[in-house]
């Protein structure tokens, strides 16, 4: 995070934004799977100039052990984000918000995946931030949803997220770190589009209970695209190199 | 049977809608929802078993597994007591490489089909054993009681050399050592691991 100074022009007179997107425009996002060789599944997953790169192992035995559940697997989630990825060095060690995070990640994962079916084992999913531009816990649950999947691990539906803020009066979708740093409102949410639910909403800021619905509206909108997306790299992954079995 | 081509040899992610229960059933890779929709659990391809009016879901990527009942493992002794002894269960039999590894268990009991004084007898800490899995549950409970099962690879306990079987006793070749295993049939053989 960079210091506060002078603020931009966040809202144009065009009624675009500051980086030229329309209120309801995703930035431009880039998904990739199975990038690393020696996770169990992994995803790579750039919301503009957000970068988080996800990687799972497992079901495997716990370590320790005396995490394991007798009736389910522990899912595991560390979000961590690298010293590089931000303006000013970030220290490698896991900070509060870092620590919040990784609960917020798991509880937003743990509806969608089997965990029933791998008792007494857990499974383990490792988030790094290769470059923070707002948006990070989004986009990790994003790339971590990928992952799963790539993993093999049975999941219920898939899961995508994207945040919603309000800058200048004006409610955004997928705001960045500048839209993130000078708006008023930030609400990040994720959503299980298939099955219709929502995994994950937070709040920061004040919104109306109007603004609020209307947001809770475009998140969702966005996640379906997202969603989409996703769907299409899963595909495009395994099934034009194997198109028949 | 135009709604049966709708259903199977459809390409499907997590979270995608197959059919209703009521066309087919959830069989493996999917799963019933709480509005009564069979959704896909994997990346892959459905298939449908017109029998059992079930739908399931080949996959595409490599599904973890874990040892199933009455499987064949191979896996290494790390810690032997009188009573028991701890394997690390890291393939099938048939040479299919675990994600991970699992522990299992062998009990005295289990240990061969003659009586058995001590587990110190059977197996020691190194082996690799052939053993049949009893339970599906972490720890796994193993046998090699068969005569297929037991030490498929042991090595000396005073030098660390490979021991050969000769003659219905393992001896060491190098220090001349003779040792007491519950020795596989299949001593020797490691079957699709190597």
């Amino acid at each position: 995070m960079g210091k506060a100074g002078e603020k931009p022009v966040l809202i144009r007179e065009d009624g675009r934004r500051h980086d030229g997107r329309l209120p309801n425009e995703l930035r431009p996002i880039r998904m990739e799977v199975g990038v690393l060789n020696n996770a169990n599944g992994s995803a790579l997953v750039e919301f503009g100039k957000t970068r988080v790169i996800a990687a799972v192992y497992g079901p495997r035995e716990p370590q320790p052990k005396w995490i394991a559940m007798p009736y389910r697997a522990v899912l595991r989630v560390r979000y961590h984000m690298a010293p590089f990825s931000t303006s000013t060095r970030k220290s490698p060690a896991p900070s509060r918000r870092e620590i919040e995070l990784s609960k917020v990640i798991r509880e937003a994962l743990e509806p969608v995946v089997m965990t029933e079916m791998f008792p007494r084992t857990s499974i383990d999913v490792f988030v790094e931030v290769l470059n923070a531009h707002g948006g990070t816990r989004t986009t990790s649950l994003t790339a971590a949803a990928l992952a799963l999947a790539d993993a093999g691990i049975p999941m219920r539906d898939l899961v995508a997220g994207v945040a919603v803020g309000k800058v200048d009066g004006v409610l955004v979708l997928d705001i960045d770190e500048v839209e993130d740093m000078y708006g008023e409102a930030d609400m990040p949410v994720a959503a299980a589009p298939s099955l219709g639910q929502i995994t994950l909403l937070q709040l920061n800021g004040v919104l109306t209970k109007e603004e609020f619905e209307e947001g809770l509206k475009m998140a969702l909108d966005g996640i379906r695209k997202i969603y989409e997306m996703q769907k299409r790299v899963l595909r495009e992954k395994y099934m034009k190199i194997k198109p028949e079995v | 049977m135009g709604r049966l081509d709708e259903i199977v040899d459809k390409k499907v992610t997590p979270g995608d809608e197959i059919c209703v229960i009521e066309e087919f059933m959830a069989g493996p890779g999917t799963y019933e929802d709480e509005r009564g929709w069979v959704r896909s659990a994997y990346i892959g391809v459905t298939v449908a078993d017109i029998l059992a009016r079930t739908v399931a879901v080949k996959p595409y990527v490599r599904v973890p597994e874990l040892p199933r009942k009455g499987e064949y493992v191979y896996g290494v002794v790390v810690h032997v007591k009188d009573e028991y002894a701890v394997v690390r269960i890291l393939s099938s039999a048939t040479g299919r490489r675990f994600r991970d590894y699992y522990t299992g268990i062998i009990h005295i009991s289990q240990a061969s089909d003659k009586f058995v004084r001590s587990l110190f007898d059977a197996v020691r800490e190194g082996d690799i054993v052939k053993a049949r899995a009893l339970t599906t549950r972490i720890p796994v409970n193993l046998s090699i009681r068969e005569p297929r099962t037991g030490v498929v690879v042991a090595f000396c306990s005073r030098c660390g050399a490979l021991l050969r079987y000769r003659g219905g006793k393992l001896v060491c070749p190098e220090c001349g050592n003779v040792e007491k295993r519950s020795v596989s049939a299949e001593y020797g053989v490691l079957k699709g691991l190597i």
